[in-house]
């Protein structure tokens, strides 16, 4: 059965306005684009994963029944309590794994397998040890046989992006933790993708380095030279999410299932400590704390 | 009849490697706590084990045949010259595991030993011994396939018109092999097949629930992902040895450097345990010292002037030696990389051909090795007229090391985080730029220590193709030049002085070949290719 969408609190008028949003927002997220709702971008149906059974017991269910859509510019958050599937189910997003039943569409095409139209951003931050900054942007222009000369320029390109332009001939063990994620995230964005697949980006990173990145990342990945259409934030974290995230799909339950959708109609820089950006965390909590059953 | 004897000399020889096995281990904790507890003996113990650990079994044969064949004599003389000689071959490893993993006891749990004033009994009880565990297990693998290998050379060799053996099925198997008995000979192939077997069925099991019960790194499991790519199957989790032994080689310095490490604790040296590591240190020294000094005095000074003329042409035998030796080495590491890359990738295939090598790896080659050249013989001899023994000394050295850095690469690959898989996936990386950019360079640390591993046993393989008397009837396998054949040449013409002398040249350059080879290259792994620290999880 489809999730009817629950609206989140209304928008102030203030929000509404254009020029609000540009006053507030930081050199970069002034170039932020505006969530096209008419365009989905990366859908699936239907989706539920298992897994698989062992010696004989019977497969166990991790979440069933799970519709996702990402519209055009938007970022779109799933949280849940911790074994909902909320990794499993990012990477059934990007074709890392087959679900049990349903499929995952990105422009209409059934992702099967991953590729580079949807990277994934990892929770432990993977960059390779062995290379500088640069070689690991490098190494996402490898698939798209870019000659060498371009390849260094646009991994430059992207560190300079990030800002870490000074910094692209160091190895990962001489960056920080906020830094190797920066790196991560230069090389996704390096491969051109249509969506970024985020899973936990920000939970090993202390809370400044944290910070700083949450404010950067928006506008970042939605900037008018960035090929992405959509981003897909895995987070347990609520304030996170709701600073980050137009949408939210709220999973619960054992297996879990898509038990609320909730829009975040705030302007942007959002305000950690403004009263409507604390309701909206407050109806997640709420959301997680009552035991739901699937609609 | 015989097949009582068959099945009485498997027993001797499978209770000679274990008891020598046992010996080992509890030598190894011992010298392991000294090596913890006192900076001295730790100075002197590390260096010396893992020189000798790459000095192969075959050198040591000379000093065997001076100080207890000689000296002694007897049987007793025999047994001690093959007990010593399986015992070299499992010592070492078994120490340095020892040793490794005393080495890295948890910083919290050596504090909690010290809080509660454990001593050193209980310490050792209840901390380290059962931390080392693990990997002590794990290591009994390839010490029971090296111990195994050896049998044919430890248990019985001729020196000049003497013929020195004693009970056990590596003996049996040459008198059935030079008679020409094959029904018998076949008959001891299978007593050791199913030896090898059932060892290894219950080394798995045992390997298996020592992780379960005494492992404290849980990381394999927690990255394991559903998937061809990280499939772990679950006889390969048993096998988690050249895992540890590497990445604690590798944290080693770190943790070291760090003082993280339980041997560091303040309580590093009481004054009873420090005087103990001293004594035996000093006596070790002047073991060593003495077994020098009467070896050199038993040479005449005639024999000293020949001995020297000769070395200029023992070199060129061993860089004869040392020709082969890559050349096994690099057949080894390529076959290693293509396999090992398919079957940790693929399942199935893993699940079925893995328990196959780890069998057909404690088989010792020597014993089936005769069979091989009777039956290809004929052929390669019209094949190969001039280079069917190279072919033969080449086989068998592939046989005898192929193993080590198949399985070493195997589990570095096993070993790659899952997340690094997904980014290999996600930017649709093909073969040849995983294997450039991530495989080799994430399993460069492995590759080093399987290939330093399989290197010392090419070495064993080579050492006993390149010359065996009467392998096949009567005839024997001799190759042109080479410094095993000098050896093996001398010693059967009683001549223990020049193959002692060699063997003594020979130590010297595997020692510098392991400080400029082997220890720069695993610098350069603890330097650069820690794949462990290319996930971050602050």
């Amino acid at each position: 059965m489809p999730v009817a969408p629950t609206r989140g609190p209304e928008p102030t008028s203030e929000s509404r306005d254009p020029t609000t949003d540009l006053r507030n927002a930081g050199p970069l997220a002034t170039d932020s684009l505006e969530v096209d709702r008419a365009a989905i971008q990366l859908e699936c149906n239907r989706l539920s994963y298992s897994y698989p059974s062992i010696k004989g017991s019977s497969a166990k269910p991790v979440f069933q029944g799970v519709d996702v859509k990402v519209y055009k510019n938007e970022l779109v958050a799933i949280v849940g309590p911790t074994g909902a599937g909320k990794s499993t189910l990012l990477r059934c997003l990007g074709g890392f794994i087959q679900p049990t039943e349903g499929h995952v569409y990105l422009h209409g095409h059934e992702v099967l397998r991953p590729s580079s139209k949807i990277v994934l951003i990892h929770q432990s931050i993977a960059t390779f040890p062995w290379m500088t900054a640069l070689d690991n942007v490098k190494l996402a222009l490898t698939c798209k046989k870019v000659d060498e000369a371009e390849a260094e320029r646009t991994a430059g390109e992207m560190l300079d992006l990030v800002g870490l332009g000074d910094n692209k001939s160091s190895y990962p063990k001489e960056l920080s933790g906020g830094m190797r994620q920066k790196v991560a995230i230069a090389r996704a964005l390096a491969a051109s993708p249509s969506i970024l697949l985020m899973d936990e980006p920000f939970v090993h990173l202390d809370e400044i380095s944290a910070g700083e990145l949450r404010r950067e990342i928006h506008s970042l990945v939605f900037n008018p030279e960035s090929t992405l259409d959509g981003v897909v934030l895995v987070s347990h974290n609520l304030t996170e999410v709701v600073e980050l995230a137009d949408r939210v799909y709220v999973m619960s339950g054992s297996p879990a299932t898509v038990v609320d959708e909730f829009r975040i109609d705030l302007p942007r820089p959002r305000a950690l400590r403004d009263s409507s950006f604390l309701l909206d965390v407050d109806h997640l909590i709420g959301d997680l704390s009552t035991p739901k059953t699937t609609p | 009849m015989e097949s009582v004897l068959v099945v009485l000399a498997t027993l001797a020889t499978l209770g000679r490697v274990w008891l020598l096995i046992g010996l080992s281990i509890v030598t190894g904790w011992g010298l392991a706590f000294l090596s913890i507890r006192s900076r001295a003996f730790e100075t002197a113990y590390v260096p010396l084990v893992n020189a000798f650990e790459s000095i192969p079994v075959i050198a040591f044969l000379p000093i065997v045949l001076v100080v207890f064949v000689t000296r002694l004599g007897g049987p007793v003389g025999s047994e001690l010259a093959a007990d010593f000689l399986v015992f070299d071959a499992v010592a070492w490893n078994i120490w340095i595991g020892a040793y490794q993993s005393f080495k890295t006891v948890p910083e919290h749990l050596a504090e909690v030993a010290e809080n509660y004033n454990f001593g050193v009994v209980r310490t050792l009880w209840n901390l380290f011994i059962p931390h080392s565990i693990p990997r002590i297990t794990s290591n009994l693998f390839s010490s029971f396939a090296d111990a195994l290998f050896y049998i044919s050379v430890s248990e019985v060799f001729t020196v000049g018109l003497h013929t020195y053996s004693t009970f056990g099925i590596g003996t049996l198997i040459v008198q059935f092999t030079r008679s020409g008995d094959t029904s018998d000979l076949a008959l001891a192939l299978i007593a050791i097949g199913v030896a090898v077997v059932l060892t290894t069925l219950l080394l798995t099991r045992l390997s298996r629930k020592a992780v379960a019960r005494y492992g404290l790194d849980t990381r394999g499991e927690i990255t394991t992902r559903p998937g061809p790519a990280n499939a772990r199957s679950r006889w390969l989790r048993a096998f988690g040895g050249p895992r540890r032994r590497i990445s604690a080689r590798l944290t080693r310095t770190a943790a070291e450097r760090d003082g993280r490490v339980g041997g560091s604790t303040p309580s590093r040296s009481g004054p009873l345990v420090k005087w103990v590591a001293i004594a035996i240190l000093l006596g070790l020294v002047a073991y060593l010292l003495y077994g020098a000094t009467q070896l050199i005095l038993s040479v005449p000074r005639t024999e000293w002037n020949s001995l020297f003329s000769q070395t200029p042409f023992l070199l060129l035998s061993m860089g004869a030696d040392y020709l082969r030796v890559f050349a096994v080495a690099g057949a080894a590491l390529v076959v290693s990389i293509t396999l090992g890359y398919y079957l940790a990738t693929h399942s199935r295939a893993s699940a079925v051909v893995a328990p196959v090598v780890q069998t057909v790896a404690a088989f010792p080659a020597p014993t089936y090795f005769p069979i091989f050249v009777g039956a290809t013989i004929g052929f390669l001899v019209t094949a190969f007229p001039f280079g069917y023994v190279e072919l033969y000394v080449f086989i068998l050295g592939f046989l005898s090391c192929f193993y080590y850095v198949f399985f070493d690469f195997w589990i570095g690959v096993q070993a790659i985080p899952s997340e690094f898989w997904e980014v290999m996936e996600n930017h649709e990386l093909g073969f040849r730029q995983r294997m450039r950019r991530v495989i080799l360079p994430a399993t460069f640390p492995y590759l080093v220590t399987g290939l330093s591993s399989t290197i010392n046993s090419a070495w064993a393989g080579i050492a006993i193709g390149e010359f065996w008397p009467d392998i096949v009837g009567n005839r024997t396998l001799v190759v042109k030049i080479g410094m095993m054949k000098f050896i093996g040449e001398n010693l059967a013409a009683g001549n223990v002085a020049s193959a002692a002398w060699v063997s003594l040249l020979f130590a010297v350059v595997v020692l510098i070949y392991g400080l400029l080879f082997t220890r720069n290259l695993m610098d350069l792994a603890r330097r650069r290719f820690v794949v462990e620290e290319g996930v971050y999880a602050g």
